[in-house]
């Protein structure tokens, strides 16, 4: 059964000058415990997608053009703010990339996640603390460490607090923004099998959303390509890793350095992402695919089912 | 040493100078544009009763500014008197505008030296640290231990009345604050990367400061100069009040005010309307100043 | 891998302390190597573990403790400030964040000719030599002309990337610390500008000195590898021996914790114990013995040497023995 169904989201931002495409037409599903990696460069619309789902979309600038995303069958962008409030958390919850600046310096970690037990379950202050106990626990910190403060723990024992914060309400649907890019290699590794085994023991779906294709590899179901607004590929990890369809899939996999393989020089995509403000006619990719054509130029594919569950939005397919 | 010009280019298609880009961002802010409409009509009366008074050997000055006329003391706004008249039957808007020149002046004058003299020291202390930061921060405490009008009062009353001298004394109390904000502007940006990366290419230590550090630390500076500019002004008025500022007839706007103070019952007008100059005066300072920090900063595109 | 040829850079016991109000900082901690000219020296290790300290103390940026730099046989730690200022144009930097290393009110062509006029090799008012010299190194990091006059924050993070290596090469360097210059990038920016660099080593015959945390981009680019942990080397060798024959503990948990863009390879991880902790006031023995799953009492009692395990390759462990 799916938990999280995105439908044809188009969101634009408006300044005063010009209208930025931040995504078109992204449809996604998501079923329950499964784990969906995002993966896309700084401006392909990642966030912008996290923060839609969470409600969080800047108000003064962000327009939702169309689209629906339905969480249990219902549509988060009918939600008033009352109902957006005591879904976020309790259901769905977040954590940021920057475990430096997403906890309160003033508070100690126990009075932090304890806050959101209370926020949410209205339950007594007492049994909150022994639930942020418990969780502190859960992510691999003592419990005696609860009455510390954020600067006495290091930057992967702070993620660990953010997750525990994310954690605490039991969510359904754990949506992850970049939690371990600011984190050495070999914290990275502790923290993302942590994330994994809480992931499994509650049952909790997990939005990753990253850059990094081996965090990808290793920790995601299924995986989505994001680039310039669009999703380019959708499938499981082993089909778009093995059977990638997508040019831009497969330039991103020639750009990063093999650890494995002794490759003397890399092969990047040529050019820049196009400026959201002024995409190209047809297809977003066109202006740096080696495989582009006139009909590329001239008119946007679709994405289109490939092989079974394996989507790909490129006429040139493989 | 001096540093690459920004200069146009053949290919250029981006970008347009720096102050050509501060003038188009700071075009764009219109309150910033009314308050700098207005500072820029107090200078030019300022300079046109100079003009006046060099002209035809302050007869006008005289005339309207200085001469008594008990008839009409204390009279009300009119139509042949817009802002009435004070206690010795002399049109206030005269007055006024004879007076812009004081007020400004001092102002702008005490402010500018005080930010050079503050500056410096705070750039110093910022930049070096250590001990030599210590030093000139303790001494910078002391000053800034002693209430400014008292400081003030003290050198005035030290040195003797005059313009230099009531410059210093309203010059002198700004320094340690304006040292403090731009030592602490220094010190954040000092730490940057492309500091080092200054220092990585050869960069001897004044040239950092100068072309690194202090273009970057500008904004809040500007800010807090032209608050100070207004307190500078609202502090001649204090001295003025006091009887050791500008010396009766001059007609400085807050030995206007504090001499309408008796009269504050039977005729509102003499204390409002200089009051109301004060504060558009000091107001239209800060939305420029607030507009110019905006536009020197080229991160704020549009 | 013995040379004749002296060494462009030669690194002797060098040392870098920071006194913090908790003790002494033990930033750089006794590192020796040497690179020859046309090489590349990859420096890996993880956050606080000194790599960018000693990149910056090689150049003087922070003075060094203690130590030797030998740069063509002399050594730099000997220089007053006016033969230090000359040497600048040999040894350059190129930092990390190219948001955070270009001046923000400096224009492009500002940042590429600021160096150029600070060491008077032009003069300032000589604006057609340098502009000349301005849009030829924009042409040679593959910088578009147009973008001349433009900020900083106009620009991506390649691109500001590239502005950071034309200043560093305006003044025509042998030898370039390369501190992180592509984490801050994404992906298919990040291949464009280690390309680059590539091609301009080979064109330019630079010596690099490589420091980063990211061990799967030092493979391909460098000569040699040395792994650092709390301000010491643990293990050097060429990325051959580091990569396929890891001998350190650290190094090997470092290796395996690097996520495989490769769904059917699972990750079998060595495990590590607790966290990095900081180098002030260490304990002598070995520093990684806190985390090191194969730590024996006497890892922490007596001080490491690097040993040689075959030719050019050097490691600090008690466990492994020559």
């Amino acid at each position: 059964m799916s938990i999280l169904e995105i439908k044809n989201l188009k969101v634009d931002y408006e300044t005063e000058e010009n209208t930025v495409h931040a995504l078109i037409n992204v449809s996604l599903q998501m079923t329950g415990g499964e784990t969906l990696g995002l993966v896309g460069e700084t401006g392909a619309g990642k966030t912008t997608l996290a923060k839609c789902i969470m409600g969080l979309l800047p108000q003064r600038t962000g327009r939702i053009r169309t689209g629906e995303i339905l969480y249990g069958g219902e549509d988060l962008l009918k939600k008033d703010n009352k109902e957006m409030r005591r879904i976020r958390g309790a259901e769905i919850a977040m954590i940021f990339q920057d475990p430096m600046t997403s906890l309160n310096p003033v508070l100690t970690v126990g009075e932090q996640i304890a806050e959101a037990v209370v926020n949410h379950d209205h339950c007594s202050k007492a049994k909150a603390f022994s639930r942020a106990a418990e969780m502190l626990e859960l992510v691999g910190i003592p419990a005696e460490r609860l009455h510390e403060y954020p600067h006495q723990f290091s930057g992967g024992m702070k993620q660990r607090v953010v997750i525990a914060i994310a954690l605490a309400c039991n969510p359904k649907l754990l949506i992850a923004d970049e939690p371990t890019t600011a984190l050495d290699v070999t914290i990275q590794a502790q923290v993302l099998e942590m994330m994994q085994q809480l992931k499994q023991k509650f049952h909790t779906s997990m939005l990753l959303i990253t850059h990094d294709l081996g965090v990808v590899a290793q920790n995601c179901d299924k995986v989505a390509v994001i680039y310039a607004g669009e999703i380019v590929e959708y499938g499981s990890v082993t089909d778009v890793f093995k059977r990638m369809q997508h040019p831009y899939t497969e330039g991103l996999f020639n750009s990063i350095p093999q650890i494995n393989a002794d490759v003397k020089r890399l092969n990047p995509i040529p050019g820049l992402m196009p400026d959201p403000t002024n995409l190209p006619r047809g297809c977003s990719f066109s202006t740096r695919c080696p495989y582009a054509d006139d009909q590329c130029q001239r008119e946007a594919p679709e994405l289109a089912e490939v092989s079974q569950d394996h989507y790909a939005r490129c006429f040139h397919r493989r | 040493m001096s540093m690459p010009k920004k200069r146009r280019y053949q290919e250029d298609v981006a970008g347009r100078g720096l102050w050509a880009d501060a003038w188009y961002r700071f075009k764009k802010n219109k309150l910033a544009v009314v308050g700098l409409t207005f500072v820029v009509i107090l200078v030019c009366v300022s300079i046109g009763t100079i003009i006046l008074d060099l002209a035809t050997d302050n007869k006008v000055y005289e005339a309207l500014v200085v001469k008594q006329n008990l008839s009409q003391k204390l009279d009300g706004p009119s139509l042949k008197h817009f802002f009435g008249c004070d206690e010795f039957g002399r049109d206030i808007l005269f007055r006024l505008l004879w007076g812009t020149r004081y007020s400004l002046f001092i102002g702008v004058v005490s402010i500018l030296s005080a930010l050079i003299a503050g500056g410096l020291l705070g750039a110093v202390a910022g930049y070096y640290g250590g001990i030599t930061d210590n030093i000139i921060m303790r001494i910078m405490d002391v000053f800034l231990s002693i209430p400014s009008m008292v400081m003030a009062i003290a050198i005035v009353s030290a040195l003797g009345t005059s313009t230099m001298n009531l410059l210093l004394s309203i010059s002198i109390p700004q320094i340690p604050r304006l040292a403090r904000i731009v030592r602490a502007q220094v010190m954040s940006v000092k730490g940057k990367e492309f500091v080092e990366a200054s220092r990585a290419v050869g960069a001897g230590d004044m040239l950092i400061i100068m072309q690194y550090i202090i273009p970057n630390a500008l904004a809040p500076i500007i800010v807090q100069a032209s608050l100070s500019i207004g307190s500078a002004i609202l502090s001649i008025a204090g001295l003025s009040f006091l009887g050791i500022g500008v010396q009766p007839p001059t007609p400085e706007w807050g030995s206007i005010l504090s001499s309408a103070r008796t009269y504050m019952r039977d005729a509102w007008h003499i204390s409002v309307i200089p009051g109301l100059m004060i504060m558009l005066t000091v107001l239209s300072l800060n939305l420029a100043g607030d507009g110019l920090r905006d536009a020197l900063d080229p991160k704020m595109k549009n | 891998m013995k040379n004749d040829k002296e060494p462009l850079l030669q690194i002797n016991h060098l040392k870098k302390y920071f006194p913090t109000p908790n003790g002494l900082l033990y930033a750089v901690d006794d590192v020796n190597f040497s690179i020859m000219e046309g090489e590349t020296l990859g420096v890996v290790g993880e956050s606080g573990c000194g790599k960018s300290t000693l990149g910056r103390a090689i150049l003087r940026l922070h003075e060094p403790t203690s130590g030797e730099v030998y740069f063509r046989g002399e050594n730099i730690l000997n220089y007053n400030k006016k033969k230090m200022k000359e040497l600048r144009k040999e040894m350059q930097i190129i930092f990390q964040d190219p948001y955070e290393s270009l001046n923000p009110r400096m224009t492009v062509s500002q940042a590429i000719q600021a160096p150029l006029i600070i060491q008077g090799i032009y003069k300032a008012s000589d604006h057609a030599a340098l502009e000349k010299k301005t849009l030829e190194m924009m042409d040679l990091v593959g910088l578009a002309r147009r973008v001349v006059n433009s900020y900083p924050h106009e620009l991506d993070g390649g691109r500001r990337q590239r502005i950071g290596i034309a200043r560093a090469l305006a003044l025509n360097p042998k030898f370039i610390v390369r501190d992180e210059p592509v984490s801050a990038l994404d992906v298919s920016i990040q291949a464009q500008v280690l390309n680059l660099m590539q091609d301009l080593q080979e064109h330019l015959g630079l010596t690099y000195m490589f420091i980063t945390h990211d061990l799967s981009v030092v493979r391909h680019l460098s000569t040699s590898i040395v792994v650092m942990y709390l301000g010491q080397m643990v293990e050097k060798g060429s990325p051959g021996q580091i990569f396929e024959n890891p001998l350190h503990p650290y190094t090997k948990a470092l290796l395996s914790a690097i996520p495989v863009p490769d769904p059917e390879k699972k990750m079998e991880r060595i495990q590590l114990k607790g966290e990095l902790t900081s180098p002030i006031n260490v304990e002598p023995g070995c520093r990684f013995a806190k985390r090191c799953v194969y730590a024996r009492p006497e890892c922490r009692q007596k001080e490491l040497e690097l040993k040689e395990m075959e030719p050019g390759h050097f490691v600090s462990c008690m466990l492994c023995s020559g």
